[in-house]
């Protein structure tokens, strides 16, 4: 039974880690119809931002986090402005800002890859190498740190979602950008701060990624995204609670599989259950049919 | 403007093509390589600095950088200046024959260094031959699964060496009687080396209660670690980098492995694991052909060599980078008469060479290298010294 907990333990600090990132995406595509290519790049912006200001400050891990949000602030914006506000009125379909933010990812991870090469880059904050035990289980402070710390974030987030004007005028323009343009709703500076939000906490992700695993590389970024992108699309693209949900489940489940099916390669394997139930559920298992406008369709 | 972006693109596109066809249809007959006049002698290199294993290849090129500026810096080879050109295979093998076939149209290069890594040299392999144009294969100690023909030749020891004799240390030393392997299950030499494990393991009578694999582009382990803490067993065998390694070792201590004995082939031999691990490799062995506390003169002046300019010790990835360009500059230097790719590929065929990974020779006149010399190293303070 131990081994269970502590499993389920180890599969929801990682799925903390996959929920902020699928939540980016979910993010950007309900506001601005965009999957956003450059959410690991972003990620692996704040974790090493993050790496320099903990290295300099004595391992200060609330400044690190800090300048990897602001950091990841700044990309989003830069993101916004040059990778999809140029196409949004030009109605590129999916396919186009998704190849416009991928090319701006992969020019983070050059940037990256230039300045502090390709070798691993550690990550050092005292409390993350000490740990502590509950009955039989092991628990990091770094793995709980992480999982508590996000879990009071994302319900920050879900609060200012579901219980701000800003947050219903960003689930009018998710629902539909035009409408909501009819009611004085400013799509387009509701995009850029959405991006801006979404990458703010790519920064803060890359951060809690940082102290957990203690160490990344420039090339980590498209796993990244390649995880958050599979949440998200599972979760229905559209839904917040459910791109958290799905994150951490996908986290427990590699776990499971690493526990009992150690024969298994432990991402495949979790995405094909997963993948699975879009059989049941093809908009995504909390998703529900779009209603195609992406914000500045109507900005023509 | 628009129309002449559309000439220009058409005019790269259309050379492009021109230029990867060219290199397909090249062979030594069509474009005899020579490098026979007083210019620079040319070398190509081929090792990826970016994708998923970028950090072996810089570690290959630091290594060669060295190496090279020792060579021109003492005057050259025969009085000639030795350049190598770089491209960057992105540890991609597709890319990695397009390069080679890129330099093999090119009669100025005499040699390849590279690919760096295994399954880049298994892949050109044909091509080496087929242009009759050497490849040092400075990476990858995975079994070969292509005849080596003349022209390839492979420079680290057979994995099956360095295992056996770490882990009979590890035996001698620590008593071990049961272990659990952990290793990359995407990466060709650590799943031989998973193989290699067992095998040994069998001979010495060490149980494997847990065989655990991860794929390198993660740095989680906690499910693996769990599970091996779980089993109870005295040491894990690990065909893991330092990458993935040092994280591995951090998070293993946070759960209750801070006892273990942790035994690792060439791959973890890199000094950048103690801080990786933020000191929580203390102990873990590896085994080498790379002594970096030698006192060789030629491991010396190497090793100095490479902390003047990066201020680290040297990997065994720098090593392998030094010694195939020193070897091929021996090589180089015996030739008497034209510098050809033939000439080039007859010399390395007779070489005996005194590196810093041992002695390197190639009895069977290309193809994998004889050696001699496996060490067994322990970390200790952030430092590698013989066990």
């Amino acid at each position: 039974m131990s081994l269970l907990i502590q499993q389920l333990l180890n599969g929801l600090s990682t799925g903390a880690i996959y929920a902020l990132i699928g939540l980016g995406f979910v993010l950007i595509f309900g506001v601005a119809r965009v999957f956003n290519g450059a959410q690991g790049p972003i990620v692996i912006v704040g974790f090493y931002l993050a790496s320099v200001v903990a290295g300099l400050s004595g391992g200060n891990f609330w400044l690190a986090l800090l300048a990897a949000t602001a950091i990841g602030a700044v990309f989003g914006l830069l993101l916004e402005r040059l990778a999809i506000a140029p196409l949004a009125s030009k109605g590129g379909g999916l396919l186009v800002p998704f190849l416009t933010t991928l090319g701006f990812g992969m020019v983070l991870e050059g940037i990256v890859r230039t300045i502090f090469s390709s070798s691993p880059q550690p990550f050092f904050v005292e409390f993350a190498s000490e740990s502590f035990k509950i009955g039989d289980v092991r628990l990091g402070q770094a793995q709980l740190f992480v999982t508590v710390f996000t879990i009071l974030l994302l319900v920050a987030l879900d609060r200012m979602i579901y219980s701000t004007s800003w947050g219903l005028s960003a689930r009018a323009v998710a629902e539909n950008a035009s409408i909501a343009g009819g009611v004085g709703i400013s799509p387009v500076a509701l995009r850029i701060g959405i991006v801006a939000l979404a990458s703010a906490l790519a920064g803060t992700t890359g951060a809690l990624y940082g102290l957990q695993y203690a160490a990344a590389t420039p090339t980590l970024g498209v796993v990244l995204t390649i995880k958050g992108l599979l949440v998200a699309v599972i979760a229905g693209l559209t839904s917040f609670r459910g791109a958290v949900l799905i994150g951490l489940l996908l986290g427990v489940t590699e776990a499971m599989v690493i526990a009992f099916a150690p024969a298994m390669p432990a991402d495949g394997f979790a995405f094909v259950i997963l993948v699975a139930l879009l059989l049941f559920k093809p908009a995504g298992i909390f998703g529900r049919k779009l209603s195609g406008t992406a914000v500045g369709a109507d900005d023509r | 403007m628009k129309n002449r972006f559309g000439r220009l693109a058409s005019t790269i596109a259309v050379g492009a093509i021109v230029a990867l066809g060219a290199g397909a249809c090249a062979s030594p007959g069509e474009t005899p390589p020579s490098s026979s006049d007083d210019g620079p002698i040319y070398l190509a290199g081929i090792s990826g600095v970016s994708g998923v294993a970028a950090t072996y290849g810089e570690q290959t090129r630091a290594g060669e950088a060295i190496a090279l500026a020792q060579i021109n810096d003492a005057g050259g080879i025969n009085g000639r200046q030795v350049q190598i050109d770089h491209e960057d295979s992105r540890f991609d093998i597709p890319t990695n024959v397009a390069l080679f076939k890129r330099f093999a149209a090119d009669s100025k290069y005499v040699a390849v260094l590279g690919p760096a890594d295994g399954s880049g040299g298994i892949a050109t392999t044909p091509f080496a031959n087929e242009a009759g144009l050497v490849s040092i294969v400075a990476g990858g100690s995975a079994p070969w699964t292509v005849p080596f023909g003349d022209f390839v030749f492979r420079l680290p020891p057979q994995n099956k060496e360095i295992i056996a004799k770490t882990v009979k240390a590890a035996v001698d030393a620590w008593g071990i009687k049961s272990a659990a392997i952990i290793y990359a299950s995407d990466a060709d030499y650590a799943v031989a080396a998973k193989d290699l494990y067992e095998a040994v393991a069998a001979d010495l009578g060490i149980e494997i209660k847990r065989v655990e694999s991860f794929e390198s582009t993660q740095q989680n382990f906690a499910p693996q670690l769990t599970n091996i803490a779980a089993a109870n067993v005295d040491a894990v065998l690990m065909s893991v980098v330092a990458a993935n390694a040092g994280p591995m070792l951090l998070q293993a201590q946070n759960l209750g492995l801070e006892d273990m004995h942790w035994v690792g082939d060439a791959g973890a031999q890199n000094a950048s694991l103690w801080e990786l691990s933020q000191g929580n490799a203390q102990g873990l062995i590896t085994g080498t052909p790379f002594d970096v506390t030698s006192k060789n003169p030629e491991v010396v002046e190497f090793v100095e060599a490479f902390q003047a300019k990066h201020g680290t010790q040297p990997t065994i990835f720098n090593a392998y980078g030094y010694d195939s360009v020193r070897l091929l500059g021996q090589a180089i230097a015996a030739i008497d008469g034209e510098i050809t790719r033939e000439s080039v590929r007859d010399a390395l065929a007779g070489i005996t060479y005194e590196g810093v990974t041992g002695t390197i020779s190639f009895p069977d006149g290309s193809g994998n290298a004889a050696r001699e010399g496996i060490f067994v190293l322990v970390m200790d303070n952030g430092k590698f010294i013989p066990f």
